[in-house]
């Protein structure tokens, strides 16, 4: 496997992959902004800015993109984040040479039609609606109104009125903003020819370093650590409870605000994850302490880096009035391993879960696209998959013991969903 | 375009084995396929398929939790699959896992209560979900009282009639290696397989001779409108039309005139409803197949004050469609996307693997990707008029709606 890394002069970092045995080629335009970056005029158009670049740019219109897409049979698509916003295509590898263009055009000149737009925010509205109707996603946003301040308190796509009000030329200020070389990472994995890459690389010199970027007195990252990050007044509370007609079950999240993580502690955050619970239950702390403990019927664990900190969320669903029983079950699992107290084995096979997890996400070129992104991303330099897994051996209970100690100085912020009748068992 | 060997093989006890070795990944994938679900449970078992889709692994997940591997599972009404991915290294083990789940699994008493309490809060998370139970719901509008209009997650309020004697009834009866199918795909060593193949057949015996599907006939769709009113900011809509079994003629033409339909950026619903009217987020069409039945769905999730609109106007575009048929450009634009979509989901050893396990299911199920490819290019625009012809798309459309709209709203959207 071939892994590189290359910075153009005009300073876009680039990351590949080649994967010869691969059936597709990977690509993404990896913008490192994101919701969090936006001024309060501003409020969704990351994301809105992201619809947007699949109605048209300069050179290809919508119809064209559309038929790019329908005649390779490629797979496009994109997601916005707090701090970055991808945008990606998946194609055969003979389509490559076609399809780069369709897509590094997009990026850089976004048509951004005023008739579009309107039809646009009404599509984000619709996605905005189901996802007020989705109990995890409401809960999300909960949390995230109770433990940070600013922006990241807000709903990541924006409100209904926010997103009403929000106009055009905002999303083209964000654009001319962060849409710049200097502030992107491109990845390309999958079966490409070394020639198809230099190519690629060429059209792209052209591209200049943001003029009115990250220094043009917009959110530059000491904005960006200083601003979302503070501590919320006593006011505000730790604790939400949402009551609501679509809650089948009980729910809820805890989540953990944790300062910025280095080096090492970052897998030990991921790897925490793993042991208490996380995709894969299998064998996990929670599977025994809660699910067949009968306590819960899921429990998982995620962390989420920010820069400035991070936070570790525990989701779980359980019958009603068990969510006592459950968070103190989880802060004593916490506090087992401040202790150190955990079966040896149990580091072994967490560890084995995230380098099988790895290993089936280099099996494909758009998930070992998106492992590379996070990788690079809290260092800002590229990570090869062989140095993941050493840095995923390498971390001992210690590392573990410590971060639940970081966990268990504060309690955690929680929102706790109140559910209506429950199918009783006989 | 296929670049490995496919062997298929039956073994003495009945199970059908397909592998397909790949040297150059290093990854394996495992599934098993066993006819187990709500369609073939008797009335006072329903919900056992699901039971057993946990109780069977009881003691054994520990096994696979050491290598790290993920196990993953699905259901159906007619069908549980079963899954696992493990780095190469641990393939005979996660195999012998998998086997010994499937054909002697323990199915403790102890147990019991707490994978009935599971399978039963996962039907009830299911209700959480109204896009997905809005297909439950369709099924329930057109089949009526059939076992096909069967939820494959059950109701959550009915597990507690079941206890282990009669869901271990439904594994004797439903777990038959004959009545099952096993795949692989990926870097495996050949001699295990072939050793823990040889020790499956001596120790997992047919035990009863597996009875087929409820009725010798073929389920009937009848049209129906069903809306389950509930507080919520989208209606959650499904359409249904008549479709057809996996055997039939007419599967690969309807396959293709449901990606013209709505197969995602570039189809005419998408185009229509969500890129020009900005109706929806997702629409979606999908042509859902069994052994003897099948139904094309539409499912798209919308705000009140857009639903109807959007409703009308995907019966205008199926009458269009009822009225006009397709173009020549569209047909070779679905094949084209069909194609390429197929060879790009087959770099995933998973994918790869479930598709096997359909194709060795469902018997005209095309098994190597030369066969598919060639079934999907042998479509012609004739032949998919033709397909509408024999399967009116708005003659006997169903609706199911979970949300803010009323029966009446969506019947008058309808009739428009």
């Amino acid at each position: 496997m071939e892994q590189s890394s290359v910075t153009l002069p005009n300073k876009l970092r680039v990351l590949l992959h080649r994967m010869p045995s691969m059936a597709t080629v990977s690509v993404c335009f990896y913008i490192l902004s994101g919701a969090r970056d936006e001024t309060p005029k501003q409020t969704g158009a990351a994301h809105l800015l992201e619809h947007m670049l699949f109605r048209g740019s300069e050179v290809f219109s919508e119809e064209d993109i559309r038929r790019a897409m329908r005649e390779t049979g490629s797979d496009m698509n994109a997601f916005t984040a707090w701090e970055g916003t991808c945008v990606y295509a998946r194609m055969l590898p003979e389509y490559f040479g076609s399809l780069f263009p369709v897509l590094a055009d997009m990026v850089r000149h976004p048509k951004l039609d005023a008739a579009d737009y309107e039809v646009e925010q009404s599509v984000v509205q619709e996605e905005l609606a189901r996802q007020l109707d989705e109990p995890r996603s409401v809960m999300l946003h909960e949390l995230h109104r109770i433990s940070f301040a600013g922006r990241m308190g807000g709903i990541l796509i924006g409100s209904k009125e926010q997103i009403g009000a929000l106009e055009l030329h905002e999303l083209r200020a964000f654009h001319w903003s962060h849409y710049v070389p200097d502030n992107t990472l491109v990845i390309i994995t999958g079966a490409y020819e070394e020639k198809q890459i230099d190519e690629a690389l060429a059209s792209l010199e052209d591209w200049l370093p943001g003029t009115g970027g990250l220094d043009g007195g917009l959110q530059s990252e000491e904005t960006r650590q200083g601003q979302s990050m503070s501590p919320l007044s006593e006011a505000d509370g730790r604790v939400s409870t949402l009551e609501a007609p679509l809650f089948r079950n009980g729910a809820g999240i805890w989540g953990w605000r944790l300062p910025e993580l280095q080096g090492a502690e970052h897998y030990a955050a991921h790897l925490l994850c793993t042991l208490l619970g996380d995709d894969n239950t299998l064998g996990s702390r929670f599977e025994t302490v809660l699910v067949r403990a009968r306590i819960a019927e899921q429990a998982n664990a995620v962390y989420t880096s920010f820069t400035g900190g991070g936070m570790l969320k525990i989701y779980s669903t359980f019958p009603p009035g068990q969510e006592e029983k459950v968070q103190d079950i989880v802060m004593d699992e916490l506090r087992r391993l401040l202790e150190g107290k955990s079966d040896p084995e149990e580091l072994r096979r967490a560890k084995n879960k995230i380098k099988t997890q790895l290993a089936v996400d280099a099996s494909t070129t758009d998930s070992r696209m998106i492992s590379m992104a996070q990788a690079w991303l809290p260092g800002r330099e590229m990570v090869t998959l062989q140095e993941v897994l050493n840095r995923i051996d390498a971390l001992t209970e210690r590392q573990l013991a410590n971060l639940a100690g970081r966990l268990l100085e504060e309690p955690p912020f929680q929102v706790i969903a109140g559910p209506p009748e429950h199918a009783k068992l006989s | 375009m296929e670049k490995s060997d496919l062997s298929l093989r039956r073994l003495t006890n009945g199970l059908t084995v397909i592998a397909m070795p790949q040297a150059d990944v290093e990854t394996v994938s495992v599934g098993l396929l066993t006819g187990a679900g709500a369609r073939l449970e008797e009335p006072g078992e329903l919900g056992s398929s699901r039971i057993l889709e946990y109780w069977i692994w009881d003691g054994l997940s520990a096994e696979l939790a050491d290598l790290g591997i993920h196990k993953k599972s699905a259901p159906n009404i007619e069908w549980t699959r079963y899954w696992a991915t493990a780095l190469a290294p641990y393939f005979a083990q996660m195999l012998r896992t998998l086997l010994q789940a499937v054909s002697a699994p323990g199915l403790q008493e102890r147990s019991f209560a707490a994978f009935r309490s599971l399978a039963a809060h996962q039907a009830a998370a299911r209700e959480n979900e109204p896009q997905a139970c809005t297909a439950d719901l369709l099924r329930q509008a057109m089949g009526g009282t059939q076992p096909i209009a069967r939820s494959a997650y059950g109701r959550s309020d009915g597990y507690g009639t079941l206890d282990p004697q009669i869901v271990r009834n439904v594994y004797e009866r439903l777990y038959q290696p004959a009545n099952c199918v096993l795949a692989i795909v990926g870097n495996y060593d050949e001699a295990q397989l072939d050793e823990l193949l040889y020790d499956c057949q001596e120790k997992w015996k047919d035990r009863f001779s597996v009875t087929g599907f409820p009725s010798a006939l073929a389920p009937l769709w009848t049209p129906g409108i069903v809306a389950r009113e509930r507080e919520a900011n989208q209606a959650y809509l499904t359409l249904g039309i008549p479709g057809v079994p996996y055997d039939d003629d007419d599967f690969f033409p309807l396959a293709v005139l449901v990606q013209i339909i709505g197969g995602g950026d570039g189809s005419r619903l998408y185009e229509e409803i969500r890129q020009r009217r900005g109706l929806v987020y997702q629409i979606r069409s999908s042509l859902t197949s069994f052994r003897d039945a099948g139904l094309m769905t539409i499912q798209l999730g919308s705000r009140k004050e857009s639903a109807l609109e959007a409703l009308e106007q995907i019966i205008l575009e199926l009458r269009r469609l009822e009225r006009d048929g397709v173009t020549e450009s569209e047909v070779q634009s679905a094949k084209g996307q069909l194609i390429k979509q197929m060879v790009m989901r087959s770099e995933s050893t998973v994918a790869r693997m479930n598709t096997l396990l359909t194709s060795g299911w469902y018997p005209k199920y095309p098994r190597t990707l030369d066969a598919m490819r060639r079934s999907i290019e042998e479509v012609s625009a004739a032949a998919v008029s033709e397909a509408i012809f024999r399967h009116p798309l708005t003659g006997s459309l169903g609706i199911a709606s979970i949300g803010p709209l009323a029966a009446s709203d969506l019947k008058a959207g309808a009739i428009h």
